[in-house]
């Protein structure tokens, strides 16, 4: 039973350490750990930046904005493949492969080929995510 | 106004769903594809809603490939408009 935000913002962490999901979850507490900057006034003086620490509700909006954010791929993708099939009216994929010209300015590193595959009801996972986001704006 | 157990529960229905669990396996290299893929999709529909008639161009495959690959690298749109 969660009863408020640290709470809540430990439990995501765990919950996601628990999944193997370690690069968002150390993404998510480098953000938060940062802290936020504000205007202060310092004796009289003009404003000036300060940095204070994220309140745990302030921290917990942020942990769940960067983990939609990080579902999102999958629905830009879907959006992206199904955009294209209207338009070139032939069902296709998506992918991501190696390029890279010969004579380059530099030698090419290591690329990343990158294949999202189609994942079940990304419908239902789109209409969850909306409510995620339109709560978001209103707490 | 929404509460934080509101938010909390939509959370945890969010991360219920198997398709959530693949998602998050995604790198932020992924992340950045499927914005490249996103964008790609809204040019051409804003190219359709003008009345205009897409044709995607692959260098090495011609007319409407199949698969679509993207390269992940700037390049150029064209028109004959």
């Amino acid at each position: 039973m969660v009863d408020n935000s640290q709470q809540a913002l430990e439990e995501l962490f765990k919950y996601l350490r628990s999944n193997n999901v370690r690069s968002l979850a150390d993404e998510i507490s480098r953000v938060i750990t940062r802290g936020t900057t504000e205007e202060i006034e310092i004796k009289g003086r003009a404003k000036e930046l300060s940095q204070r620490p994220l309140h745990p509700d302030e921290a917990y909006k942020v942990a769940v904005e960067m983990l939609v954010a990080s579902m999102e791929a999958i629905i830009m993708k879907d959006h992206a493949q199904k955009e294209i099939e209207k338009s070139i009216d032939v069902r296709t994929s998506i992918e991501w492969r190696k390029d890279y010209v010969e004579k380059s300015p530099i030698a090419p590193e290591e690329y990343e080929e990158i294949t999202i595959s189609n994942i079940e009801d990304v419908d239902k996972l789109e209409k969850d995510l909306k409510m995620l986001v339109k709560l978001l704006g209103e707490v | 106004m929404a509460t934080f157990k509101e938010l909390h529960d939509a959370v945890e229905n969010v991360l219920k769903n198997p398709a959530a669990r693949n998602c998050l396996q995604f790198n932020s290299a992924t992340r950045e594809r499927a914005f490249e893929a996103y964008i790609f999709s809204l040019l051409v529909k804003a190219v359709k809603q003008a009345n205009g008639s897409v044709v995607i161009k692959g260098i090495n495959t011609g007319d409407n490939p199949n698969p679509v690959v993207l390269r992940g690298s700037p390049g150029h749109m064209s028109s004959r408009a």
